[in-house]
């Protein structure tokens, strides 16, 4: 299986809000498609899932133009939304049913959903089975709870019942936008958890987010977007890679701002003798080392690292900001 | 054409989910309910509220069983002509509480405050009825009124069945003369106007407020769950695994089936209410919704009308709706909240109202153009059309080509649900009105 994007293209009026987004996935993994806000990832998203007409391009499946009709897609959209007054048991089978999955077989999964997501207590109030007093102890009659609807939940509980409702299907492609947003720490670790499971099952996962720690953490390729375009591509580690490693964590046991400065090496951060430095290249975090070591300094830390995910989102997007900036100052003045 | 756009994948699960929720929603459960204890309870209370009438109208001219001070009548009948007490029509009424003493002399100086002598005779000219009250006598002028009138009209009725005269002649004689100027031509139609389009007026009213009824309840509840998708953010999810005109399609059959069981539920409880009032409440006499009905011709009108009439009228009640429905659904989905859609159901509404006005006063015009017109417009045509075709009004062509015009208009609204329904569902920015709608077809 594989999922071809081809120049992918969106125009309201006069206004090109995606332009020519391209990507390829040849293999199972995590896609991640990044950007500032308003850049265009969710409609370029609407767009390959054929909710949004495209203006431009193409989405294939297997060589095959996407169709979600017949492809089994699992999403989580950005926009948070259950019916607030219907139960939430009805909401997940009927959102099944539409996906083709009925019966005994709805109930195996959403039973297996539900436990990993640790939502048992709202979609099972009363318990899987019939609760019952261990043996020989008096059974006391149990108010039986009312069907919880989703308005009863709070907004991290709704976003896992819908990732429950995208993974119900079994899809093979898994578009998730924005799926840690409104997650506190712990319910982040069980989205993490389940991502882990969907790529060691195989599945094509494309994922849009802020979080870029998380993003770090699954993603083999990237795409950021910036102003409808895309200002970086590719592999994570190749990127990081050209980049070079520039990132220099030094923990010593005596002020060491002299060395620093006389190497002309920035200092991001300073705290207690551990330092967080931007460097040029090896070469010069190697000369800093031969110079402390020269100096008896007793080093604790010296960790050279290429630029995080979120330091080069940062400068690309500023990058295209200024670009863009410029066109626009440019236009202006032939007008 | 898009065959994701116009299919219909989805349209089950829609449709049983939206009924489900329907039923499970305690306001439209509580309304069906409601509608059905009113239509059992109607007959009974019709019967009691239309018996208060009557004991109203006992009050006509100040006379009242209550308050009638009369208590004795003596009847001295020496015409010849019987008339029994039973006779009189108010005896059952007014004077349950009077004693009628027949053939019992009395003496006129000898009256009481509350009795009356009645003495018929025979004169020279013909017949004379007296009412002879004391000097002293607490008896008013409008019971003496009434006495009199009641046994006159027994007296007259009497005499002539007593000389042969059956009730018929006797109906007959009592019958009204009406006129009219006619020309040739109406003249020798009118000799040939059916049951059916004696009818008309009957039937297209009935039928005019059955269609107006089946729109108007369903439109609120369409649009209602329509801006429910919107505003939940659930039309992107839904999108997904639904086609956009089964994801409408689905929500207006189940909306019709609720509707059409609140009217059929009414009208059997109704008919059961009413049939129980007359067995054994009012013991075989005409209850006050049988009245009713008989005075609407709602007895003949099912008299008249044969099956294939049946299903011409109910076929155009299933275009009216289909097409007014699916107007109400894009127009609902464009709303964001909840209080946009009173807005958006007065179009659907005054569209409604039209094809009501119109199919209620057309059928008191006797002009075929009007007919034929009346019949071609969309969606009021459904309101028009098929009563004029069944009492003649227009003819076979005229007809198809209405039914045509409707079905058209129908699979237009349902090429614009595709066109546009999913966009504006996904639609982010301001509420879109009719105009920025027909942009969207464009795109």
């Amino acid at each position: 299986m594989s999922l071809e994007v081809k120049n992918l293209v969106k125009r309201y009026g006069n206004k090109t809000v995606v332009d020519n987004i391209s990507f390829t996935m040849e293999k199972p993994g995590v896609y991640a498609l990044l950007g500032t806000n308003g850049a265009g990832k969710t409609t370029t998203i609407r767009m390959l899932l054929g909710i949004l007409d495209k203006d431009g391009g193409e989405v294939l499946w297997n060589g095959k133009p996407l169709n979600v009709a017949t492809c089994n897609v699992g999403y989580l959209a950005e926009e948070r939304g259950l019916y607030p007054k219907y139960t939430l048991m009805d909401q997940i089978r009927y959102f099944a049913a539409l996906r083709g999955v009925t019966g005994s077989e709805a109930t195996k999964r959403i039973h297996y959903w539900s436990d990993r997501l640790k939502l048992d207590e709202y979609l099972y109030p009363n318990g899987k089975k019939a609760v019952n007093a261990s043996a020989g102890a008096r059974r006391m009659p149990v108010k039986k709870q009312k069907p919880m609807k989703a308005d009863q939940l709070s907004k991290g509980n709704q976003q896992k019942i819908q990732l429950l409702i995208a993974l119900l299907s079994n899809p093979d492609l898994v578009v998730l936008d924005e799926p840690f947003s409104g997650l506190d720490p712990v319910n982040t670790d069980i989205l993490k958890d389940v991502v882990r499971e969907l790529i060691a099952n195989g599945k094509y996962i494309i994922m849009s987010s802020h979080q870029m720690e998380a993003v770090e953490e699954f993603c083999t390729d990237i795409t950021i977007m910036a102003r409808s375009k895309a200002v970086v591509k590719g592999n994570l580690n190749d990127i990081k890679k050209g980049y070079g490693r520039v990132n220099l964590e030094l923990k010593v046991e005596e002020n060491v701002d002299e060395f620093i400065k006389k190497h002309g090496i920035e200092i991001l951060s300073v705290k207690e003798n551990e330092y967080k430095l931007r460097v040029t290249g090896d070469e010069q975090a190697n000369n800093l080392l031969k110079d402390l070591l020269s100096a008896g300094i007793n080093i604790v830390t010296f960790d050279l690292k290429e630029l995080s995910l979120h330091e080069i989102f940062v400068k690309e997007v500023q990058a295209r900001e200024e670009l863009f900036q410029k066109e626009e100052a440019a236009k202006e003045e032939i007008k | 054409m898009n065959k994701k756009t116009y299919g219909l994948k989805g349209l089950g699960e829609v449709f049983r989910f939206t009924l489900v929720q329907t039923f499970k929603n305690k306001a439209y459960l509580s309304s069906l309910i409601l509608m059905l204890v009113m239509s059992i309870l109607s007959g009974p209370y019709m019967y009691f509220a239309g018996s208060v009438g009557e004991k109203a109208g006992e009050k006509i001219g100040s006379v009242s069983a209550e308050d009638l001070k009369m208590t004795d009548v003596y009847v001295n009948n020496t015409s010849g002509v019987k008339v029994a007490v039973e006779d009189l029509v108010s005896v059952d009424s007014i004077f349950e509480n009077v004693k009628f003493h027949e053939n019992e002399a009395k003496n006129e100086a000898d009256l009481l405050a509350g009795e009356v002598i009645l003495d018929v005779a025979t004169t020279a000219e013909g017949y004379q009825i007296d009412a002879i009250i004391g000097n002293e006598s607490e008896i008013n002028e409008s019971e003496l009124d009434l006495l009199l009138s009641d046994y006159k009209y027994a007296f007259d009725y009497n005499r002539k069945t007593a000389v042969g005269l059956d009730e018929e002649i006797i109906s007959m004689v009592y019958s009204s003369v009406d006129s009219r100027v006619d020309t040739e031509k109406e003249y020798n139609e009118s000799q040939n106007y059916s049951a059916v389009y004696n009818a008309r007026s009957g039937i297209e009213m009935a039928y005019c407020f059955i269609l107006m009824l089946v729109i108007t309840l369903s439109a609120s509840f369409i649009a209602m769950s329509v801006v429910e998708e919107r505003a939940s953010k659930l039309a992107e999810t839904l999108l997904m695994s639904v086609d956009p005109v089964a994801l409408l399609m689905g929500k207006i059959l189940a909306m019709m089936c609720y509707t059409l069981l609140m009217i059929v539920g009414m009208v059997t409880g109704f008919l059961i209410s009413n049939a129980f009032t007359s067995t054994f409440i009012i013991k075989g006499k005409q209850g006050a919704a049988a009245k009713m009905a008989s005075a609407l011709n709602l007895d003949t009108i099912f008299a008249v009308l044969s099956p294939l009439n049946i299903v011409i009228l109910v076929s155009f009640i299933l275009l009216a709706y289909l097409a007014c429905s699916v107007l109400t659904g894009i127009l609902a989905s464009s709303c964001s909240r909840q209080e946009e859609v009173g807005g958006t159901i007065s179009g659907t509404t005054t569209i409604t109202m039209i094809g009501y006005f119109v199919g209620i006063f057309s059928m008191q015009i006797d002009k075929e153009i009007v007919h034929i017109v009346s019949a071609l417009v969309p969606v009021v045509g459904c309101f028009t059309s098929p009563v004029n075709y069944i009492v003649g009004n227009i003819n076979l062509g005229i007809f198809l080509l209405s039914l045509l015009i409707q079905l058209v208009t129908v699979v237009f609204m349902m090429w614009l649900c595709g066109k546009v329904y999913k966009k504006v569902l996904v639609h982010e920015g301001k509420s879109l009105k009719l105009f920025d709608l027909f942009g969207l077809m464009k795109k």
